[in-house]
């Protein structure tokens, strides 16, 4: 059974006449973020790793390195995999299972965001032509859901990869021994979700914005242009909310990078 | 999307693989009402796209912990038939038909009028046949076709179409090598009468101005897209009879 | 013929007219929600639907199939987005599977369907058409009910788009080709006219 907050209906009314006056229940600005704290090597046992808080949202995300056989298609180029878990742990509305369409959505878009970035070198990642590639597996890891999953848990991801100590081949194995030579990574992707309101276009949804949004836009940026994008959200916006959103977008991406 | 290769995606006359100039889209081709089953259908053809949709509902929710007091239930599954690709795809669900049905599920909500039919659900099913690129969009359009089919309340229909970089070009309605070697995808998706943009996408690497391009673009072939949904719903009555 | 429009096709410029049936209004005009064939009069417009699911009323005469049997009350399949509820008292000898002919009792604002009268049918063919054509079937004030049923057959109509058929083999399937011709023909003008010609003609329904 799917939990519902019986006061969504009076918070997300409160949101939308907040918004309408410009007004946010935190006290923000329209297109401010919540307080960002990024800790990497917050796992020491994993070859990388990061925790994000924006405001009440926390993320972990970690990198696990295998050695694994490429794709046919590219034989020596190495592998990444992303996945997001929206753990029971971090929020009454979670259940335990198979990964849910947000799960899904948030893990897909971090994914793309990361890859079309091209931020991870991935031919380096070659250990023996067409047989053995590194394999790079990013995680999320949310432990509180406050809203705004899709740039908390991309900017633990990035954070994450560039804090990767390689792991070292031998004989066929892998040993989980971390070295000194890093994870080749060359860029910052991040993320910047905007939410609308209403007709109020607002940056980094708290949790009760989240709940009364009409539509969603997420931009994947990386240091001279977008990467990914993704609308989702049962309303509209208008060309004109896209461009403007865009147009912040690559102002408030540098902001972000600042923190990896 | 982004694989390296040596093919030249546009030739020298601003001509593309297939013939098509930047801005054409392939060839659409949309019938209406082709299930007897099902409550509304559509067929589609789009390029070497070939994609069935059928609308079942609105009718009782099941599993009932989906019902909403609020309005229907829109439950919308994109799935892509083994053969449907080169290597035969797994059946089943996987992230992203799961996603991609999440995101066309949410585009179709802002035009059915859910509200009319509280507690139920609508069942919109999409069976991808041959896929030759642009799949998530020639889904959405059949989809819309068959919703309407089904005599299902909505204020407008909802047209998909995608706009992507091949080369160092932006084009409209990638195909399948452009897909494959072209630098970005922009799938959309739009309200046609109010221009308002209810799928958007993008992966890739595109400069601001790009995405702007590539966004101008897309919203003419949804609506070009939309000129063949309306072409398939009248004709499905036309001449005093149904087929 | 009338115009076959569809759902955010615009019907009229300007916000003056009444937006009837299938239609709604916006700033710059009145447009269609339903595909259905356009109905313009001076002062208003609607669209008939051309296809749907069959919504309950109160009042309508419906043919149920009834699924289960629970608590002294059968839940009924009204092919709706509703099941209709039956309560039962001891001397209604149903069962999952009867098919009824009921009356709607009552629907409230949260769509729960309540049944009342049921009367059982036996052995008759059973034929799903499309609920928006029932209008047709039935015709001005049941004229083309009547003229369905000069042939002695036995004939019931469901609101929601079940048709109940009883009588000898040839004369059923002569009812049975004259409603798949309604349905068809529904959208066009002298529809009575061209069922007449078909019924009262020699021909067996293979010409067109």
């Amino acid at each position: 059974m799917t939990f519902i907050d019986p006061s969504w209906g009076v918070k997300s009314d409160y949101v939308h006449n907040l918004a309408a006056k410009g007004e946010r229940a935190d006290g923000r600005g329209m297109n401010d973020y919540r307080k960002i704290e990024v800790t990497t090597d917050f796992i020491p046992h994993a070859p990388g790793s990061a925790l994000v808080k924006m405001g009440d949202t926390q993320v972990i995300a970690g990198i696990s390195l295998q050695a694994g056989k490429p794709y046919s298609d590219r034989p020596n180029s190495g592998v990444l995999m992303t996945g997001a878990e929206l753990v029971p742990l971090a929020s009454p509305e979670f259940e335990a299972g198979p990964p849910s369409p947000k799960a899904v959505e948030i893990a897909r878009v971090v994914d793309r965001c990361i890859r079309e970035s091209d931020s991870i070198d991935m031919d380096k990642l070659c250990i023996e032509k067409g047989e053995a590639v590194w394999m790079v597996m990013v995680d999320m890891h949310v432990l509180n859901y406050a809203g705004n999953i899709f740039d908390a848990g991309c900017l633990a991801a990035t954070a994450a990869l560039h804090n990767t100590k390689m792991l070292k081949f031998e004989d066929g194995l892998v040993i989980k021994e971390k070295q000194k030579t890093k994870l080749p990574v060359k860029k910052k992707p991040v993320e910047c979700t905007f939410v609308k309101v209403g007709d109020a276009v607002m940056l980094d949804p708290s949790l009760d914005e989240e709940h009364a949004l009409d539509a969603r836009i997420t931009f994947g940026m990386v240091e001279k242009g977008l990467c990914a994008a993704q609308k989702g959200g049962k309303g509209s916006f208008t060309q004109p909310e896209i461009d403007s959103a865009f147009e912040l977008a690559m102002k408030k991406a540098g902001e972000l990078r600042k923190h990896i | 999307m982004g694989m390296k290769s040596d093919i030249k995606l546009i030739d020298a006359k601003g001509k593309r693989l297939d013939g098509r100039a930047i801005d054409e889209m392939r060839p659409l081709k949309i019938e209406a009402g082709v299930l007897e089953q099902a409550d509304g259908s559509a067929y589609l053809e789009w390029g070497n796209n070939k994609v069935i949709a059928a609308v079942y509902g609105p009718r009782e929710c099941l599993p009932r912990h989906k019902a909403s007091p609020y309005g229907s239930t829109l439950m919308y599954r994109y799935n892509m038939a083994p053969f449907s690709v080169d290597d035969r795809k797994r059946p089943g669900r996987d992230r992203r038909s799961t996603e991609i049905s999440k995101i066309s599920e949410e585009a179709l909500n802002k035009v059915v009028l859910t509200e009319r039919f509280p507690n139920s659900m609508i069942n919109i099913n999409v069976e991808v046949l041959q896929a030759d690129a642009g799949t998530r969009c020639a889904a959405l359009t059949a989809a819309s076709v068959a919703l309407a089919d089904a005599g299902i309340p909505m204020k407008d229909m909802v047209a998909s179409c995608a706009a992507g970089k091949a080369g160092d070009h932006i084009v409209l309605d990638l195909g399948k090598l452009e897909d494959n070697f072209g630098k970005a995808d922009v799938p959309m998706a739009i309200v046609p009468h109010t221009g308002e943009i209810v799928l958007l996408q993008m992966d890739g690497d595109l400069s601001p101005k790009e995405f702007k391009t590539a966004m101008t673009l897309a919203t003419k072939g949804c609506m070009m897209a939309y000129e063949e949904q309306k072409k398939a719903l009248k004709a499905k009555y036309k001449g005093g009879g149904k087929k | 013929m009338r115009e076959v429009v569809i759902p955010g096709e615009k019907l009229s410029e300007g916000t003056k007219l009444h937006a009837g049936q299938g239609t709604y209004k916006a700033d710059d005009g009145v447009y269609a929600n339903t595909y259905g064939l356009m109905n313009k009069r001076e002062d208003a417009v609607s669209v008939v639907p051309l296809e749907g699911k069959y919504m309950p009323r109160e009042g309508d005469k419906v043919i149920g199939v009834i699924e289960a049997i629970r608590f002294e009350a059968a839940f009924v399949d009204i092919r709706s987005a509703y099941n209709g509820y039956l309560p039962l008292d001891g001397r209604d000898r149903l069962k999952a599977g009867d098919v009824v002919l009921v009356d709607i009792a009552s629907v409230n604002e949260i769509n729960k369907v309540d049944l009342e009268r049921p009367m059982k049918l036996y052995e008759g063919k059973l034929m799903d058409i499309p609920s928006v054509k029932i209008p047709r079937v039935v015709g001005h004030k049941g004229s083309m009910l009547e003229l369905l049923r000069k042939s002695g057959v036995t004939l019931f109509v469901g609101r929601n788009g079940r048709v109940y058929i009883k009588g000898d083999t040839e004369t059923v399937k002569k009812t049975e080709e004259a409603l798949n011709m309604i349905v068809e023909l529904a959208h066009t003008d002298g529809l009575t006219d061209k069922i007449k010609d078909f019924l009262e003609g020699e021909s067996n329904g293979n010409e067109k």
